[in-house]
């Protein structure tokens, strides 16, 4: 199972599309009452649903690994961030194996950007966003506290990667990914 | 600040599309009662967490020795829980349940039992601080309860949107160590993880 195929690269626009999706779409459930949510939660899902998840980890691994020069604060987020993800990793991979599914090995799509930071605050913007996607969907109450785990650690690395870029550290009461005041443009 | 800065506003929006995440069946009265139970205290718990940190902030923001940067922070921090525990209270209601009333009253709660809000700027960043840290343990403790989909997800962006928080306030009190760090997983987590596999 391709994480490529699973993932497909999470683009600036596509992530305005998702936020307003995350919006609007509750609104036609509440007004048709008709969609079922608990059909959405299947355990025969979860194997893609999770590796979703592992593509990102892996991606973000492979940019907090390449960080050589940067100021101390990311260095020590990058550092904690490959920790935490080597963990992920692992324990994504056995979540899957539990779910009698195939465990990805393909990263999603590396984020391109300017310098390496900006280049890892990409890519976790990335896999907050893909892990949103999937949280509520999985049928374990594990699984989604596991995945809840590893959102608030991407968060939390973003926040210290854009105090060095110059960002705003904690623009928004409710994360999507990327802040939403740089998603609607303004 | 303004109270209705475009930021404000913007969370006041996604608190409304929170108001609004659950599936129209909820609302049925017949499953209501249902409803009520694990779920709602869990939500109950966390929007009794968001106005106690709302207050923290607004008191710390208005009585205390702040310079600018951590008075802009704690203004903004407020309306931020403001509007996660405006969120929540809204899917409390959907759910048929009637959410805590909110106090101005610092001694309402019991995790502002020792606050001072006219405190020194390092006491009410350390005193706000662990305050973050309960609310990021609160949230990963009760996720496993919010059983609705959109629930768990609003969950997620509410709780990851304090450990930005909590990065933030520790590099304006120049901690040491880890600003990234957060606090040990929940231990429930492993418990459910054996529950659900059968083990």
């Amino acid at each position: 199972m391709s994480g490529q195929q699973n993932v497909p690269r999470i683009t600036r626009r596509r992530m305005v599309v998702a936020s307003g999706a995350a919006i609007g779409a509750p609104l036609v459930l509440a007004a048709c009452g008709s969609d079922s949510e608990e059909e959405e939660r299947s355990e025969s899902n979860d194997p893609d649903l999770l590796n979703a998840v592992l593509a990102q980890h892996l991606a973000v691994l492979d940019a907090a690994g390449a960080l050589r020069d940067a100021e101390d604060v990311a260095l020590d987020a990058a550092d904690l961030l490959t920790t935490k993800r080597e963990d992920s990793v692992g324990q994504l991979e056995a979540f899957v194996a539990e779910a009698d599914g195939e465990a990805t090995t393909e990263p999603a799509e590396a984020a391109q950007a300017e310098s390496e930071v900006e280049a890892i605050a990409l890519q976790l913007e990335d896999s907050i966003e893909a892990s949103l996607e999937v949280i509520g969907n999985l049928s374990a109450a594990a699984y989604r506290q596991a995945v809840h785990r590893f959102i608030t650690e991407d968060a939390a690395a973003l926040a210290a990667l854009r105090s060095v870029t110059g960002g705003e550290i904690a623009p928004d009461a409710f994360v999507f990914g990327a802040p939403t005041s740089t998603e609607d443009g303004g | 600040m303004s109270g209705f800065t475009r930021r404000s506003l913007m969370g006041r929006g996604l608190a409304s599309a929170g108001a609004l995440a659950l599936p129209g069946s909820l609302v049925a009265a017949e499953t209501a009662s249902a409803q009520a139970d694990d779920q709602t205290d869990a939500l109950e718990r966390l929007i009794v967490g968001e106005q106690a940190a709302e207050l923290a902030y607004s008191l710390g923001a208005e009585e205390g020795d702040l310079d600018a940067r951590a008075s802009m922070l704690f203004e903004e921090f407020s309306l931020h829980s403001e509007d996660r525990g405006a969120a929540l209270s809204e899917a409390m209601d959907q759910l048929l349940v009637d959410p805590p009333d909110k106090s101005s009253d610092p001694d309402e709660y019991d995790s502002l039992e020792d606050f001072d809000p006219a405190g020194s700027q390092e006491d009410l960043l350390a005193f706000i601080t662990d305050q973050e840290l309960e609310l990021l343990s609160a949230y990963e403790e009760e996720v496993s309860e919010l059983d609705e989909p959109d629930l768990a997800r609003t969950a997620a962006q509410a709780a990851a949107s304090h450990a930005q928080a909590l990065v933030a306030l520790r590099l304006l009190a120049k901690e040491k160590g880890s600003v990234t760090e957060l606090p040990a997983p929940s231990t429930s987590a492993t418990d459910s993880a054996e529950e659900d596999s059968g083990s």
